[in-house]
């Protein structure tokens, strides 16, 4: 007799910072993202005028402590950083920029298939967008999808040797889960599943030794086990962000940022199904605490260090050490259990596990079987081709180096992944047609609602709670809330009409423009919600709805992004100015509706 | 509720309790594994220089600020 699940539905999200550098002269060349987002232009996607992201939104309902986290942040104070540099995509992604790199959300998805499906097109759009830079401005940009680069010189001539960047993963986790016990049950298996996900990296001259590979990207720059960090030198295996962007007494969206970013779609879909199933599990009680590591951060570095695969990592208890692959092959035997046990049918998890399952088998038996079906394995081996025919000379040449970086350039004409004589080698998922429908085509979650309702309305504000339209009389109307991040696209899709008073009486009787965060008291600060397992939910918190900004306004001269002393949008805009651009006033690019 | 197949999965054995686990190389396994090495050799061999050229400088190229 199965058991019955508990476990909600496992949505899934996905941010990729890209690397971006561009190939025309640039004033400030490790900030060429920042031009590649502020000059985005919605109509390239026939879409109307963006609307503003609301940063107040991360310190809605959280723990105190996260607040004031929050509260540091200097999007908060950016007006034009909201306006300027957000933007919602025709697939229902998010794309900005932050901390100069353009970043892409995928929409919130509902299965591995569609969150693998839509990372995909958003490496389209962002080609399409690269390629209308070329176009209508002519410059020229190269993105890579990947997790590192060299450090830049700042402005006190100190230099950075390395720099990572994000690709993280986010998934809806019940809020009844003990937080506890979900950090203890994740972070073992964030440690040690790099041998699966793990894109590879060159360490290049700066590593001194002989190998000079390691299986992740991100791997050197964690350095705890938990924290609330997501950059610097010293990142933590878990991250402790906690904004759910849904009704935050029943919803917790975990916030992964261990990964590395994948070129190889088996790898990226697995990432997503075995993160799933081990979420499932903890919902419903299925997983002990028999993968507690002694030392999980030394072991993240251990296993993406050790090319053999052998290195055996300790355990917390004083069981024998194990390795890599043979910890995750226990997971993963424990996941199969689970969704037998709980007669789960979803083919996608079933297939991912069993997928999961075999690939390890061939790692442990024989790597290069591996190839086409994880990074670390295929740019590993391309390398070493290159590297036997005498191409290459050591791990240390430059030429190591470059083939590991533009293994990552998504321009499908300069790319190592996508070379005309690699990629139909790689193991394919999806097929470049449906990729590109993607693009233009939200998963049927509430990002669709969100892109049909900015296509038939404009679009004044938003994030993935919310969004502000402008009502018949062209004032701001409330927001409407869309709190449940598993709400049925069919369910929504009832509420759309073509006449915006009706729609917006529908959206209203249908309960959507309260939120579950208490409007009571406006002035209030914000302050935490404090919820233990067992617990019944104790709303003390309070939510102030911003003032919603329908006219953006000129680009002032005082706009300074906070780390960058001497910057200035409108410096920048005149730089690109001079840079051959055509037709782009900042009084035009400003232009209201 | 349909009938399913029966897929008893029992927990696996710890390898304290069966002894440290080897992973013994199978032959046909390590005969597919090198087959596949050689077709890449043999491709990557057709793919021109240009894959590496101006290396160095692509590299020095690549600078960014930290991101998350």
């Amino acid at each position: 007799m199965p058991r019955e699940s508990r476990a909600i539905p496992k949505m899934i999200g996905l941010e990729n910072e890209y690397g971006c550098i561009a190939s025309s002269e640039h004033r400030i060349p490790e900030a060429a993202g920042v031009g590649f987002v502020l000059l985005f232009q919605p109509e390239w996607l026939d879409l109307g005028r963006n609307g503003a992201w609301d940063p107040t939104e991360r310190l809605a309902g959280t723990e105190k402590e996260i607040t004031e986290d929050a509260l540091l942040h200097t999007y908060l104070k950016n007006k034009n950083w909201q306006s300027e540099m957000n933007f919602l995509l025709p697939n229902g992604a998010r794309f900005y920029c932050d901390m100069t790199h353009p970043e892409i959300c995928i929409p919130i998805c509902r299965n591995a298939q569609e969150a693998l499906l839509q990372d995909r097109a958003c490496e389209w759009l962002m080609n399409f967008i690269r390629k209308k830079h070329e176009e209508v401005y002519g410059h020229k940009y190269v993105l890579f999808k990947n997790n590192t680069a060299l450090g830049y010189e700042d402005e006190y001539g100190r230099k950075r040797v390395g720099v990572s960047f994000a690709t993280h993963e986010n998934y809806l986790v019940s809020r009844m889960v003990d937080i506890k016990n979900l950090v203890e049950k994740t972070i073992p298996f964030l440690a040690t599943r790099n041998v699966l996900i793990g894109a590879g990296v060159v360490k290049g001259q700066a590593s001194g030794d002989d190998t000079g590979y390691e299986i992740s990207q991100r791997a050197g720059f964690f350095g705890q086990p938990i924290g609330l960090d997501t950059t610097g030198w010293s990142r933590p295996i878990y991250n402790l962000r906690d904004r759910p962007y849904a009704d935050p007494q029943r919803f917790r969206r975990v916030h992964v940022i261990t990964g590395d970013a994948n070129m190889c779609e088996t790898a990226e879909f697995i990432k997503f199904a075995t993160m799933q199933v081990l979420f499932m599990m903890i919902e419903d009680e299925f997983l002990d605490n028999r993968f507690t590591l002694k030392d999980p951060v030394e072991a993240m570095h251990q296993i993406s260090q050790d090319l053999t695969f052998q290195k055996k990592i300790a355990f917390k208890d004083k069981r024998a050490s194990r390795t890599a692959i043979d910890i995750l092959k226990e997971y993963v035997g424990l996941m199969g259990e689970y969704l037998e046990t709980f007669d789960i049918r979803d083919e996608l998890l079933r297939w991912g596990i069993k997928e999961t399952e075999r690939i390890l088998d061939l790692l442990s038996a024989s790597p290069e079987l591996c190839f086409g079906v994880l990074d670390h394995v295929t740019k590993k081996m391309i390398i070493e081709g290159r590297m036997e025919s005498g191409k290459i000379s050591s791990w240390q040449d430059p030429k190591a180096k470059k083939l590991d970086v533009n293994y990552h350039n998504i321009n499908q004409a300069e790319g190592l992944f996508y070379h005309p004589r690699i990629y139909p080698e790689m193991k394919r998922l999806l097929s470049g047609e449906e990729i590109a429908k993607a693009a233009f085509e939200p998963p049927p979650t509430r990002s669709r609602f969100q892109v049909e309702v900015y296509k038939k309305f404009g679009l004044l504000m938003w994030d993935w709670r919310k969004i502000l339209i402008a009502d018949e009389k062209g004032h701001s109307a409330p927001p409407i809330f869309l709190e449940d991040p598993a709400a049925d696209w069919e369910k929504l899709e009832g509420l759309l009409s073509d006449d915006r008073k009706e729609f917006l009486q529908r959206v209203k009787d249908a309960g959507l423009m309260e939120s579950s965060l208490d409007h009571e008291n406006p002035d209030e600060k914000f302050y935490g919600l404090s919820y233990k397992k067992g617990d019944g939910p104790k709303p003390r918190h309070r939510h102030v709805v911003p003032e919603p900004k329908p006219s953006i306004g000129p680009i002032r001269e005082d706009d300074d992004v906070f780390w960058w002393p001497d910057f200035s949008y409108k410096k920048m805009l005149d730089d690109l100015k001079k840079q051959d651009l055509t037709n782009n006033d900042p009084g035009e690019y400003n232009d209201c509706d | 509720m349909a009938e399913q197949k029966k897929k008893v999965k029992k927990p696996k054995e710890t390898p304290e309790q069966k002894g440290q686990e080897e992973v013994k190389p199978n032959p046909e396994v390590a005969e597919k594994g090198k087959k596949i090495k050689e077709d890449l050799d043999k491709l990557l061999d057709e793919i021109d220089d240009i894959l590496e050229e101006n290396a160095e400088e692509f590299v020095k190229s690549y600078v960014q600020r930290g991101g998350e």
